[in-house]
C-alpha cells in the first residue's frame, strides 16, 4: 500500500509539463534510434545518454528510461518490416513479423507489437512496485560479504549465458575487470596500470568504452555488410483488426507473464524469453504450421516477453544495483554519472527520485503506445535513411558524445580505440555482455571484497560462513543448473533460425 | 609447404595470458603499499591476473571444432573504407584541437559522406552544413560542451 502512495506522488511529479516533456522527447528520441537498422536499445542509450548529462538527475533518468523503451519499440519495426532484428532478442520476432509484412499485413504486426510491448511493459512494472521495494528491504541486511557473492554469482550465470564458450566469456569479463581498474586504487589512492601516463591516472570513462564498443562498432558492421537503405515491406492498414486482437490477447498475458517472473532470474535475458514465448506460442497454437507463415501470435507473444524481461530487469538494477542486460549496465553508469548509488539505500535515501522514475516509465509505455500506432508510417520511412549518411552521423555523434562527458579528448580516442576493438570481438565472436557488466560493476565488486575481508581479517571464508551469503551460494548452484539447460536451448534455436552463432 | 596459421582463438588466448601477467606485475609493484595480502590495491590486480592466464591456457589448449566456419576480415574497397572512416575520426581529433569545432567538423563530414555514401561533392557539402550546424546547436549551444576554441571563427 505504501508503495502505491509513493507512486502516486511520483506520478503528480511526472505529470508536470517540463517532466512530461522528458518522458515524451525521451520516448521519441529512442525510437527513432530504435528504428533505424542494426541500432538497439545499447546503442541507443550509449549514443544518447551524453545528451542527457544537463538535466536534473530524476529528469536525466526519466530521459534514460524513455529512450530504454521507445528504442525497444523501435527496434520490433526493423525487425518486421525489413527483416533485421536490432538485437538477438528481436529474432523470434522477425520469424513470423516480417512474413506478415511481406502479406501487407506490416501494420497488423507492428500494432500487436506495440500494444504487446504496453501490456507487457504495463505488468512488469506492476511487479517491480511490488517487488523492488520488498528486495531492497531484505536487501538492507546485506553486507559487503553477501553483495560481493551476489554480484560474482550474477556475473558466473551471465558468462555461462552468452551463447560462446565458457572460456571466451571469462576472459572478456576479466578484461572488463582490468580495464575497470585502471586509474586510482581505492585503498592507497596510488595510480594502478597507469604505466607513466597521466592520461591513465583518471582511469577509463565507462561511457566512452561503451559508446565505442556499440556505437562505432556498429558502423564497422554496417560498413562491412555494405548496408544500404533496404526498401520495406508497405503498410497498408496500420491498427490491428478485432479478430487479431482476439487471437493475440493470450499469447500476450502469456509472453508478458513468462518474461517477467522469469526476467528476475539473474542470467535470464529477453532473447532467452522471448525464443522460450514462441516456442511456447508455437506448442500451445491449433494451428503450429502457420508459424513461420506470418501468424500474429509468433509476433505478440516474444515481443511481450522481451518487454517483460526488459521490465523485470529494473527490480534486480534498481534494488541491488545489479544490471541484467547492457542496456541496464549502461543505465547503471548513468546513475552512477548523476551522483547516485543504485541499490536499496537508495530507496532509503532517494525515495522520491525513484518512485517518480518508476511512474514516469507508467507514463512512457503509454505516450509510446498512443504515438507509435499513429506514427508507424513516419517510423517506417525513417528506415530508409541512407546508411551513407546515417554511417558517418552515428560516428561523428560518438565522437562528440564522448568528449562531452569528461570534455577529454583522451577519452574520444578510447571510444575509437574499443570501437575498432569491439568490430574485432564480433568478427572473433568474443561476447561483448561479460565484458560490458564487469567493467560496470568491477569497483563495487572490488570495493565489497575488500571489505569483507577486512571485516574477517583476511578469511576467505566469511562469504561461506554468513547465512544469507551461504543461501546465495546455494541458490546459485540451482540457478546455474537452470541456465546451463536454457543456454545450450538457446544457442540451438539460434542457430536453427539464423544458421549461425549469436551473442545474447 | 602449407604455412600453418595460429588460430584467433589461439590469439586471443595469448593476449589474455600476457594481459594475466601484466596484472600479476602490477600487483606485485602495488604490494607494499597494501595493509595484508588480501586487503589491498593489489589484491584485485593479482586475482585478475592469475584468472587471466588460467582461462588463457584452458582457450590455448581447447579443442576448436572443424565445422565452425573462419571469420574473414574485409578487402579491397571495403576494407578501405572501412579503415580511412576510422583514420579520419583520428585525424579529426587532431583538427579539432587546430581549427576548432566548425570547420573541422564540417570537413570530416563532407570527407565521410563522400567515401562512405559516395554522393556528389555539392549534395556531401549541402548535407554536412546541415549536419555540423545541427550538431553545434545540440552540443555547443544546448550542452554547452567546451570543445577547442568553439566560437565560430566568423
Amino acid at each position: 500500500m505504501e508503495s502505491i502512495m509513493y507512486l502516486l506522488h511520483g506520478l503528480t511529479e511526472v505529470l508536470t509539463p517540463f517532466n512530461l516533456l522528458i518522458v515524451v522527447l525521451g520516448s521519441l528520441l529512442g525510437t527513432l534510434v530504435g528504428v533505424l537498422p542494426g541500432l538497439g536499445p545499447t546503442s541507443a542509450i550509449a549514443i544518447l545518454l551524453p545528451m542527457t548529462t544537463i538535466l536534473d538527475p530524476a529528469q536525466g533518468i526519466m530521459m534514460m528510461a524513455g529512450i530504454y523503451y521507445g528504442s525497444m519499440y523501435g527496434g520490433s519495426t526493423t525487425a518486421i518490416l525489413m527483416n533485421i532484428p536490432g538485437e538477438a532478442s528481436s529474432v523470434p520476432t522477425t520469424l513470423d513479423g516480417y512474413p506478415m509484412a511481406k502479406l501487407g499485413r506490416g501494420g497488423a504486426a507492428l500494432g500487436v507489437a506495440a500494444i504487446g510491448s504496453f501490456i507487457a511493459g504495463i505488468i512488469g512494472l506492476i511487479g517491480l512496485v511490488l517487488f523492488a521495494p520488498i528486495l531492497a528491504d531484505q536487501a538492507l541486511k546485506f553486507g559487503p560479504p553477501e553483495y560481493f557473492t551476489l554480484m560474482l554469482i550474477a556475473l558466473l550465470i551471465l558468462f555461462n549465458l552468452t551463447g560462446y564458450s565458457f572460456a571466451k566469456s571469462m576472459i572478456m569479463g576479466l578484461f572488463g575487470f582490468l580495464i575497470s581498474l585502471v586509474g586510482i586504487g581505492i585503498s592507497s589512492g596510488m595510480p594502478r596500470f597507469n604505466f607513466g601516463v597521466g592520461a591513465l591516472t583518471g582511469g577509463f570513462e565507462m561511457i566512452s568504452v561503451i559508446i565505442g564498443l556499440f556505437a562505432i562498432t556498429e558502423v564497422l558492421k554496417g560498413l562491412e555488410e555494405k548496408r544500404v537503405s533496404i526498401k520495406h515491406e508497405k503498410i497498408k492498414n496500420a491498427y490491428p483488426n478485432k479478430a487479431d486482437m482476439k487471437m493475440s490477447l493470450f499469447p500476450i498475458l502469456r509472453g508478458s507473464l513468462l518474461g517477467f517472473i522469469l526476467g528476475i532470474l539473474p542470467g535470464v535475458s529477453a532473447t532467452i524469453t522471448s525464443f522460450l514465448s514462441y516456442d511456447l506460442e508455437k506448442k500451445v497454437s491449433k494451428n503450429p504450421e502457420k508459424f513461420g507463415k506470418g501468424a500474429i501470435e509468433g509476433v505478440a507473444g516474444p515481443e511481450s516477453a522481451n518487454n517483460a524481461t526488459s521490465s523485470g530487469g529494473f527490480i534486480p538494477l534498481l534494488a541491488l544495483g545489479i544490471p541484467a542486460s547492457p542496456p541496464l549496465a549502461i543505465l547503471l553508469a548513468a546513475l552512477m554519472i548523476y551522483g547516485l548509488t543504485p541499490g536499496p539505500v537508495l530507496f532509503e535515501q532517494n525515495s522520491q527520485l525513484v518512485w517518480t522514475v518508476i511512474a514516469s516509465m507508467f507514463v512512457g509505455n503509454i505516450i509510446l503506445l498512443i504515438l507509435n500506432l499513429p506514427l508507424i508510417g513516419l517510423w517506417a520511412k525513417l528506415t530508409e535513411v541512407p546508411f551513407g549518411i546515417l554511417g558517418p552521423l552515428i560516428l561523428m555523434v560518438s565522437v562528440l558524445g564522448a568528449y562531452s562527458v569528461r570534455n577529454s579528448m583522451f577519452d574520444v580516442i578510447v571510444a575509437i580505440i574499443f570501437g575498432i576493438l569491439g568490430y574485432l570481438f564480433h568478427k572473433y565472436q568474443w561476447p561483448i555482455i561479460p565484458f560490458v557488466l564487469c567493467l560496470v560493476l568491477g569497483p563495487k565488486m572490488e570495493s565489497s571484497f575488500i571489505q569483507s575481508l577486512e571485516i574477517s581479517s583476511g578469511n576467505l571464508l566469511i562469504f561461506f560462513q554468513r547465512p544469507i551469503s551461504l543461501t546465495l551460494l546455494l541458490l546459485a548452484g540451482v540457478l546455474m543448473i537452470i541456465s546451463i539447460f536454457l543456454m545450450k536451448r538457446t544457442k540451438k534455436r539460434i542457430m536453427q533460425e539464423t544458421g549461425g552463432q549469436m551473442e545474447f | 609447404m602449407q604455412i600453418k596459421f595460429i588460430s584467433p582463438d589461439r590469439i586471443g588466448a595469448i593476449i589474455s595470458i600476457i594481459l594475466g601477467c601484466l596484472s600479476i606485475v602490477e600487483s606485485i609493484r602495488l604490494y607494499p603499499y597494501g595493509n595484508k595480502i588480501l586487503t589491498g590495491d593489489h589484491t584485485f590486480p593479482g586475482l585478475i591476473g592469475v584468472l587471466l592466464v588460467i582461462a588463457g591456457g584452458i582457450l590455448l589448449f581447447e579443442r576448436t571444432s572443424k565445422e565452425k566456419t573462419k571469420p574473414v576480415l574485409p578487402r579491397g574497397r571495403t576494407a578501405f573504407i572501412m579503415i580511412v572512416s576510422i583514420g579520419s575520426l583520428f585525424i579529426y581529433c587532431l583538427l579539432i584541437e587546430y581549427i576548432g569545432y566548425f570547420f573541422s567538423t564540417m570537413i570530416t563530414f563532407i570527407y565521410m559522406i563522400k567515401i562512405i555514401g559516395n554522393y556528389r561533392w555539392i549534395f556531401s557539402i549541402l548535407i554536412s552544413v546541415v549536419l555540423t550546424t545541427a550538431l553545434y546547436l545540440l552540443f555547443i549551444v544546448l550542452l554547452k560542451t567546451p570543445f577547442p576554441s568553439n566560437n565560430l571563427p566568423f
